[in-house]
């Protein structure tokens, strides 16, 4: 009976201990060999200069000029980006919420967007539409007698956050349409005759529905856009200056441009401090919603 | 004068004509029952007295003023839905008071008249809980509140009881009838449930195939249905339909004849008009209703109901009786003859 009873308690812990551990070993062992480089003086054009760096890496990074800008960049790009894909997001579920004909096929254009890779996007963006000479959008200028934009040049993070918001918008979209399709009918009913106008309902009736798609949005939304990088990569290259610099590109810069590990290593820290206080806020603002 | 008045109301849903015209007035404080089988056109109807389906022909005149095409919102309309509709995220008192806040009103006006509504209801208590703490039937009673609150002209009741269990529903029918004794409101209220339009109605619409059968008081559509399709809607269990064979007096044209249950009678075999073999016995305790194949030339099955018990078992030969005068007669249409 014993034997039977321990053996139960163990199996299942045994059994699940393989995915377990290398779960555990797969986050732990890059957190600890980020955290002991970023405490080492690790420069690979450098290979004289070695051993315990203390917090030298870390003033470094922060006294680096471009490390505000970045921190900056990152938040306006996240914020500006959530912002634009639920406010675009949600306007577009609720116009094709409606039965019309040719539905499907719309709704299959509206969410192609986000089976491109990021590069392809970026690429796409950069030469088709934002190119100052041939791109959609120059055209488009110079048939309004506009002078042409130089978008990438002149107002390079606003382009980036016009590709980034492009690829998650149908994501927006498709999560926002699909909890529009459970909104109780009746509901809307009641509220019709209860005198609430569009806005009204809008106000009283969807968004209260939609709060914890719009939480859960917002949170996938947060985790992948603090970590942009191809599309500037692919783009801007993080300038000009360190205009459209986020921090994951700012750590690339230090890594595989100046070859500096350690430093690298202690911005991927930071990196890690500003994801935990964004996510403290979310979960503040966000949390009771999904609590519900 | 009428309160609200149909006009040759009718509707379509593309080629489907669902509602063929409807005239019907209704008075001031009467409660109104629309009954009838699924499909109709009974909820059809009251949503579009509602203004939530558009009226394709004819009009709606409620108090002297022509509402057929004013917003569902201007009729000075209130429904209580099937689901209750409630706003789920909002409290009671915040459910209730929803309309007069769109409307902004004084606070203090409405926080007076949720008051009073929740009092009627009985739910002052729970002014401050979510619907989905509140059990059926008190979602029921917010649902019931927040039409009270508005005072409207008229209020529309679709299927209301259809979503609570039994014994809930017994009751929450009588506080229905009471509530509205108390407000002495104009009310419509659709279901499909005989007993619901029985005891709740002033008068009774019954509709078929979107057309009135029959309007008129509970009583009267019993004891003197305008057709088949009345007589047996009404009652149950149903009136007892035979063809008509000429043994009795009747009005020219009678070409079948019905009877109530309960104005049939088991008697001894020998002296009936009519004989049948038992085919099964139903005992209910205060009733007894024992369903009896007549060997006529129909073989028609017949229900006998009686209020004392009987020891007939199924196989017996048995007569049947019926009582004078009670016998109803229709036409080849179906049309009641008198």
């Amino acid at each position: 009976m014993h034997t039977r009873h321990h053996s139960n308690r163990w199996l299942p812990r045994l059994l699940l201990s393989p995915a377990v551990i290398s779960l555990f070993i797969w986050m732990v062992v890059p957190l600890a060999l980020t955290l002991y480089f970023s405490s080492i003086y690790y420069n690979l054009m450098q290979p004289d200069e070695s051993g315990f760096a203390g917090w030298m890496n870390y003033e470094f990074f922060v006294t680096n000029p471009s490390f505000f800008d970045a921190v900056i960049n990152t938040l306006v790009l996240l914020a500006s980006t959530v912002i634009i894909t639920v406010g675009l997001g949600l306007a577009i579920a609720l116009l094709i919420n409606e039965a019309f004909p040719g539905r499907g096929l719309v709704r299959l254009l509206l969410i192609s967007p986000f089976f491109v890779m990021p590069t392809v996007n970026a690429l796409l963006w950069k030469h088709m539409m934002m190119n100052p000479i041939y791109g959609v959008l120059a055209q488009l200028w110079t048939f309004f007698g506009l002078t042409p934009i130089n978008w990438l040049q002149d107002l390079p993070l606003f382009s980036i956050i016009i590709m980034v918001s492009w690829q998650w918008l149908p994501f927006a979209c498709l999560i926002l349409m699909t909890s529009l399709q459970s909104m109780d009918h009746e509901q809307l009913e009641a509220a019709e005759m209860d005198g609430a106008n569009a806005l009204q309902k809008l106000r009283y009736m969807y968004l209260p529905h939609l709060a914890r798609p719009i939480s859960v949005i917002i949170m996938i939304e947060v985790i992948f856009l603090l970590s942009i990088f191809a599309e500037i990569f692919t783009t801007t290259g993080g300038g000009p200056g360190t205009d459209s610099t986020n921090l994951a590109f700012l750590i690339f810069t230090e890594a595989l441009l100046n070859f500096d590990v350690g430093v690298a290593s202690a911005g991927a820290v930071f990196a890690i401090i500003l994801a935990n206080i964004v996510a403290i806020f979310l979960v503040r603002l966000i949390g009771k919603n999904l609590e519900k | 004068m009428s309160y609200l008045q149909l006009n040759g109301v009718e509707k379509y849903y593309g080629d489907f004509h669902a509602i063929k015209g409807i005239d019907l007035s209704i008075n001031k404080g009467e409660f109104i029952v629309f009954v009838g089988p699924s499909g109709c056109g009974k909820s059809t109807l009251l949503r579009m007295i509602a203004g939530l389906e558009d009226i394709d022909a004819g009009e709606l005149v409620l108090e002297g003023k022509t509402i057929t095409d004013t917003a569902p919102s201007k009729r000075d309309l209130a429904m209580v839905f099937q689901s209750y509709a409630l706003y789920p995220h909002m409290t009671v008192e915040e459910n209730m008071s929803f309309a007069l806040r769109i409307q902004k009103q004084d606070p203090s006006i409405i926080a007076e008249k949720v008051q009073r509504a929740a009092a009627k209801l009985n739910l002052t208590e729970h002014l401050l809980r979510t619907p989905k703490e509140l059990s059926g039937g008190q979602r029921q009673r917010v649902a019931i509140g927040r039409a009270i609150v508005r005072s409207p002209k008229v209020f529309l009741f679709d299927e209301p009881l259809s979503n609570l269990d039994a014994a809930l529903r017994g009751q929450t029918r009588v506080e229905i009838a009471h509530l509205h004794r108390e407000l002495d409101a104009t009310s419509i209220y659709v279901t499909h449930d005989q007993v619901e339009a029985m005891t709740l109605a002033d008068r009774v619409v019954v509709l078929q195939a979107g057309v009135i059968e029959q309007v008129g008081t509970p009583m009267e559509l019993y004891d003197t249905p305008a057709n088949k399709f009345v007589a047996q809607f009404i009652g149950m269990p149903q009136m007892n339909i035979l063809p008509f064979d000429g043994a009795m007096e009747a009005p020219a044209d009678a070409a079948e004849i019905g009877i109530r249950p309960e104005h049939l009678s088991i008697t001894d075999a020998q002296t009936s008009a009519w004989r049948g073999e038992v085919e099964m016995v139903e005992s209910l305790g205060n009733e007894t209703l024992i369903h009896i194949n007549l060997d006529n030339a129909t073989l028609s099955r017949i229900i006998v109901r009686q209020y004392q018990r009987t020891d007939a078992k199924p196989g017996a030969v048995v007569g049947v009786n019926l009582h004078t005068g009670k016998a109803h007669f229709f036409s080849e249409q179906g049309h009641a003859l008198r």
